[in-house]
């Protein structure tokens, strides 16, 4: 069973990659906000359920995405847990900045299901 | 599921909205680039979103129609009119769907299937030709021949072709199964690449699956002595011989997030004849890096800047990177959507609260002695209470600029239909109003601007010959006024004639031959049931429904409805409407011991009769002689059978009270004055009570009757 962190502001946003990603046979995890993320993080570890992708939104209220990642990159247990940016058409430059901030890709937003589901298989 | 579904419908039908009038713009300006981008994100998001939500038709419908506007946008293609009024019905398709889907419903398959075709046609034909072309032999690729038909072969697609493109390939793929292509793959990635989370043997294994792998050579040269070896970095690089029958686009999406910042080259080293795709910047990509010798630093073809194509797979419609910002009558704002029940009862417990906070403010006054430090936050409360329930109330209210822009579509339709030319003028579409009313209103808006080109504007010679434009002119205005809201329909035909409206209601029986009227109360008699100068049915509406359905739907949203006219220069139609339906400006009322508040929008005025203006009327109960009118007069205690101080009309108060046309002097005891009151609906535990729109709590905890004028004055009239 792969748990999936799944960081965004927008109830939207996550109930629908929650849908797609239950669909697949993920478990998934929501995060509000990037502080939210980190606490998610320490008590999916506390159960010893790691996550095996993390999924985060780069404006958000608290901690922002790249922030997240950063302090994701920091931590021994979590740095190696592949992050994949959720960016807007008209955040072309955040993909960039996700990269640089140690995310593995991104997702635009909106996406195509199949698309979603196929970039996440790329990591779990 | 259904949240995202209603998040979905939400989100659409906004979208459809703006879309639709944003197209009406383009159809007069083609050129207009932020306008296009525009119009292509709407078509784009609505594809994206639908398919989310899995209403795969709706999505399927979206993708032509984002097809077509990618000609229109990336080749500065002028869409012929033909092809205009499918992407409308197209439009007009997509909003069917949407509303469809909303009831679990889904519209023909065939019909969706029709229209699908015809937009393809175009696509194949050229968008810039007036007549669709009937897909011939190149049909037999289904979903991606409109795509690969429609781009001529020199022309690169944009990034923004993105899924478009990515199913286009997926069906020739299916289609080229044996036009097998042989890759050499050179993988060197960063050594600190596990970093990111990336797993390069994954990427191998994802390569795997896409073909078949003839031949891998690792390279491990690099390789440290052991006790320098550290696990988190990776050493080796890979130079791979693989086979697939897929373009080379979709072997580069494998890597797509890592090709910026690793040694990532793929080559096509050679690929059977049946060539089936079309070149693009891919392939000049491909071309160049052949030249490059493994180990090299790769460098992109200078066409396909960073974050471009290679960005296809995931990508969806970046905006061109120099194209002009979409045209938008108001910058984006932060929102979020919440559940208007939800809403509803915020609203209702702020009521509660200012009522509750009203009673405590009475008993203490009551108090001798109180503490004036008491009083002093009693007063802030009071302060911020109001402006809750202010801020509260506002969260209900959207721009009606969304309606407006509705009907500019039916305008045009409308006035195309009936050979006139009209232009549509809208103003004050920043003007907010609860939502409940806008629902509501749209309605008798509709009528209003259909009689408007129906009746009012004539036909442009008719026009010329009268000395005016030939174009005539309507005009959608909003605006805020003393806490109201007044919409006006007004246009520049020929305008009303009071006597002939009245000739009419006298042959229709609505109004007795010898009645005198004033010039307004004339024209009122349109709002008549009963009343219906149409002379055909128009499509519009679908039925024939005067301006009395239109009148009724104001008066129940506690608006009125106004009409001023000047022969030959035309009509305006003056709607007033409250600013919310929570709260309603009241008189308040009383009989024997009873409290009721009326509202004060269909109040006229109050009278203190004399004996003698009260007469008698055989058959037809009490009348009062209100200078020289005499209107029905009507105890409010009898109509609602309770005791009453003053029986004698001359002895009470005289209301009077008016729906439309109808007035009527209500009898009452007493007047206590005016009164902002919160309603409360009384449908959810009486039935509905004759006469009684809702009711009130009041200060001091009493309740009180908001009475319904319509009923009120059709209860007399029995």
């Amino acid at each position: 069973m792969s748990v999936i962190l799944v960081v965004d502001d927008s109830r939207t946003v996550r109930v629908s990659i929650e849908y797609l990603l239950k669909a697949k046979g993920y478990t998934i995890c929501c995060a509000e906000d990037g502080k939210d993320g980190l606490k998610k993080l320490n008590e999916l570890n506390t159960q010893g359920q790691k996550p095996k992708l993390i999924l985060t939104d780069i404006n958000m209220p608290n901690m922002g995405g790249l922030e997240f990642i950063g302090e994701v990159k920091k931590s021994a247990a979590f740095r190696f847990i592949p992050i994949l940016v959720l960016t807007t058409e008209s955040q072309e430059s955040m993909k960039m900045e996700g990269k640089k901030a140690g995310a593995a890709g991104w997702i635009v937003k909106p996406y195509q299901p199949e698309q979603l589901v196929a970039v996440v298989q790329k990591f779990v | 599921m259904d949240d995202l579904l209603q998040v979905f419908l939400e989100e659409s039908q906004e979208i459809i909205e703006q879309l639709e009038g944003d197209l009406l713009v383009l159809e007069k300006d083609q050129s207009n680039q932020g306008l296009i981008a525009g119009i292509f994100r709407a078509a784009h998001t609505i594809k994206g979103s639908a398919g989310l939500t899995g209403l795969d038709d709706i999505s399927g419908l979206a993708h032509r129609l984002e097809d077509i506007l990618d000609q229109v946008r990336s080749k500065n293609r002028q869409m012929s009119h033909h092809c205009f009024e499918s992407v409308l019905l197209a439009v007009d398709m997509l909003k069917n769907m949407i509303g469809l889907a909303g009831e679990g419903q889904r519209l023909d398959s065939h019909e969706v299937e029709t229209l699908k075709q015809r937009l393809t046609s175009f696509l194949t034909g050229g968008i810039e030709n007036e007549e669709a072309v009937t897909p011939g032999d190149s049909s037999s690729h289904e979903d991606g021949s409109s795509h690969e038909g429609g781009s001529s072969p020199e022309e690169s697609p944009g990034p923004e072709d993105g899924s478009g493109h990515e199913e286009a390939d997926f069906a020739l793929a299916g289609a080229s199964k044996d036009a097998s292509r042989i890759y050499r793959i050179f993988l060197k990635f960063k050594p600190d690449i596990f970093e990111s989370g990336t797993d390069p043997i994954r990427l191998i294994g994802e390569l795997a699956a896409k073909g078949e792998i003839l031949k891998v050579e690792t390279a491990i040269d690099e390789l440290p002595p052991l006790p320098e070896f550290n696990p988190y970095r990776l050493y080796v690089s890979w130079d791979i011989l693989f086979s697939s029958s897929l373009p080379y686009t979709d072997i580069e999406d494998i890597f797509i997030f890592v090709l910026d910042d690793n040694e990532i080259i793929i080559q096509e080293a050679a690929k059977q004849p049946c060539e089936l795709s079309t070149e693009d910047s891919a392939g000049q990509a491909r071309e160049q890096a052949v030249e490059l010798p493994p180990g090299q630093k790769r460098e992109r073809a200078p066409e396909m800047p960073p974050g471009q194509s290679s960005d296809k797979p995931v990508v969806q419609s970046p905006e061109p990177v120099a194209g002009p910002p979409a045209v938008r009558k108001a910058e984006p704002v932060s929102t979020i959507r919440v559940d208007t029940r939800r809403l509803e009862n915020v609203l209702n417990f702020i009521a509660e609260l200012v009522i509750t906070e009203s009673r405590v403010k009475e008993l203490v006054g009551k108090q001798s002695g109180i503490d004036q430090e008491v009083f002093n936050y009693l007063q802030e409360m009071d302060k911020i209470i109001r402006r809750l329930q202010e801020e509260v109330m506002k969260t209900s209210m959207v721009p009606i600029g969304g309606t407006f822009t509705r009907f500019q579509r039916m305008v045009r339709d409308l006035a195309a239909d009936q050979g006139k030319e009209v232009e549509l003028a809208i103003s004050g579409q920043e003007t907010e109003l609860d939502k409940r009313v806008i629902e509501q209103i749209t309605d008798p808006l509709k009528h209003m601007i259909r009689n408007s080109i129906d009746h009012g504007i004539e036909r442009p010679d008719e026009r010329e010959a009268k000395g005016k434009p030939r174009t005539g002119r309507l005009s959608l205005a909003a605006r805020h006024q003393e806490g109201s809201i007044l919409i006006e329909v007004a246009d520049d035909g020929a305008g009303l004639n009071p006597e002939a409206i009245f000739r009419k209601a006298v042959e229709k029986g609505l109004v007795e031959e010898n009645t005198r009227l004033s010039n307004e109360d004339m024209l009122r008699l349109i709002m008549e049931p009963g009343f219906s100068t149409a002379a055909k049915i128009t499509d519009i509406s679908g039925r024939g429904v005067g301006m009395d359905v239109a009148a009724t739907n104001i008066q129940q949203l506690r608006g009125s409805l106004d009409v001023e006219s000047v022969p030959g220069q035309g009509t305006k139609f003056l709607i007033k409407l409250p600013l919310t339906l929570a709260i309603i400006d009241g008189m308040m009322v009383t009989v024997g011991e009873e409290r009721f508040i009326l509202p004060l929008t269909s109040i006229v005025e109050f009278i203190k009769a004399r004996p003698e203006d009260i007469k008698t009327v055989e058959g037809a109960g009490k009348v009062v002689n209100m200078r020289n009118e005499y209107l029905p007069l009507a105890g409010l205690h009898k109509l609602l059978g309770l005791p009453a101080d003053k029986t004698d009309p001359a002895e009470g108060i005289l209301v009077i009270i008016r729906d439309n046309r109808k007035k009527i002097a209500l009898l009452v005891d007493d007047i206590l004055g005016q009164e902002q009151v919160v309603t409360k609906s009384l449908k959810d535990n009486y039935e509905q009570v004759e006469g009684v729109a809702g009711a009130t709590i009041l200060g001091d905890g009493r309740v009180a009757i908001i009475l319904d004028v319509p009923t009120l004055i059709k209860m007399v009239g029995k």
